[in-house]
């Protein structure tokens, strides 16, 4: 047996799924090749160290926050989750340290076939819950930005039910800066989400055509779990 | 408000879900690689299932149905992905979340965490066919026929994939950088 059918064997042995004569086999060749003997060490190792490798726990109330979404989400266990303090408008809230601001703008009904078209897309299913995360990327901090958010008509965030234009103030680490953004859209809709980030009188957009469809339609959409 | 049929429902699904949720979490995390997106994919996949009327309590092996539940549910996350650059996100940055930093304070870290950091960072880099079968083998503990019934492929074809992504991680180990003289060194030569 070569080097190579012994390295595809080495495999094998370590998932457990070699036969006593192949790991016979694999036995013999690496005790005459120091190459393959290093070889079945080096990976020995490399799946101990996978097996080993540490992951961060959700937090505690992890649980909670899950059932509690799926009730808002579902309506069931009505009273259960009353309200919209969950963890995850909360996480909203701490970016929206202030709201309130300019004027929504109705989107052209001719543009919408070209902004779908030359914008990157999200599909929604109407009723239903999606986060959606924007990255701003910056090359360095920045201080005193403001971000501003324009929704489209019949799309909110998910607890501030009807509030299309939203504005606050931040500060931005270097690099990238992840705004996570739960949507919902009430009916089925086609819209484009502007957000804006201006600092010292310089203004970015960034535009996401949004699309909504009725709930049978976009689970099927969707596949079948 | 929930109906007195919703509310038995509701119950057993929970009490069905509820013990599996932080290893789903968990591999959740291992896949994308990032902690948010893997609460919101395994969020979608318990609204999806609920709402499916899924008869779990009737799934002989809950926790491999689970698992491959998940994995169409990250697979869809992937395609949403794809299609804007306002989804989720995945790669370099996104994997050293929850990560120390080893440029900030190295003094602070062991040699093994460091190693750690080099293997995450370095799996996240592989390509998605190949990360999957290390973090359902490798990783999670599943059987290579079990991770086939998982990603519905055939067992040689996880095999194959397996051994092609140990040695691209291993590679990646050694001759990338994340490399300094780490046991991967005796494969050299």
């Amino acid at each position: 047996m070569d080097c190579t059918q012994t390295r595809i064997l080495i495999d094998e042995v370590l998932s457990g799924t070699a036969s006593a004569i192949q790991q016979q086999a694999v036995n013999r060749h690496v005790e005459g090749c120091a190459t393959c003997a290093g070889h079945l060490r080096a990976s020995r190792e490399l799946v101990r160290q996978l097996r080993e490798l540490p992951v961060p726990e959700p937090d505690a109330g992890f649980e909670e926050r899950v059932f509690a979404r799926l009730d808002r989400r579902t309506g069931a266990h009505a009273g259960f989750a009353a309200g919209f303090a969950t963890a995850l408008a909360a996480s909203v809230l701490l970016w929206l340290v202030f709201t309130g601001g300019f004027a929504p703008q109705e989107p052209d009904a001719q543009a919408l076939p070209q902004a779908r078209a030359e914008l990157p897309s999200v599909r929604l299913v109407a009723s239903e819950v999606k986060r959606v995360q924007l990255v701003f990327r910056a090359p360095a901090a920045i201080e005193g930005a403001t971000i501003s958010l324009e929704l489209p008509e019949a799309v909110s965030l998910d607890g501030y039910p009807g509030r299309r234009s939203l504005r606050w103030q931040t500060s931005l680490k270097a690099g990238a800066n992840r705004l996570s953004l739960p949507l919902v859209a009430d009916l089925p809709m086609q819209g484009v989400l502007t957000a804006r980030l201006t600092q010292n009188g310089q203004t970015r957009d960034f535009k996401i055509y949004l699309e909504a469809r009725g709930p049978d339609e976009g689970r099927a959409a969707m596949g079948n779990v | 408000m929930a109906s007195l049929f919703e509310m038995p429902w509701r119950r057993r699904f929970e009490a069905l879900i509820r013990p599996h949720l932080r290893e789903l979490h968990t591999y959740a995390w291992r896949l994308c690689g990032n902690r948010e997106q893997a609460e919101d994919i395994v969020q979608d996949l318990v609204t999806r299932l609920y709402q499916s009327r899924a008869r779990l309590d009737e799934v002989e092996k809950l926790r491999p149905w689970l698992y491959k539940s998940l994995f169409r549910q990250y697979l869809n996350a992937r395609r949403s992905e794809s299609r804007s650059p306002f989804g989720y996100l995945e790669g370099d940055e996104a994997v050293l979340e929850g990560i120390e930093d080893e440029r900030s304070a190295p003094e602070a870290l062991t040699e093994r965490h460091l190693q750690q950091a080099r293997i995450n960072r370095a799996l996240h880099t592989l390509s998605p066919e190949f990360r999957e079968v290390l973090v359902m083998h490798d990783i999670e503990g599943f059987g290579v026929a079990e991770v086939a019934e998982i990603l519905d492929i055939p067992v040689g074809t996880v095999k194959s994939r397996i051994h092609r992504a140990r040695n691209n991680l291993r590679s990646k180990l050694i001759h990338g950088t994340w490399a300094d003289g780490s046991v991967f060194d005796e494969v050299e030569g």
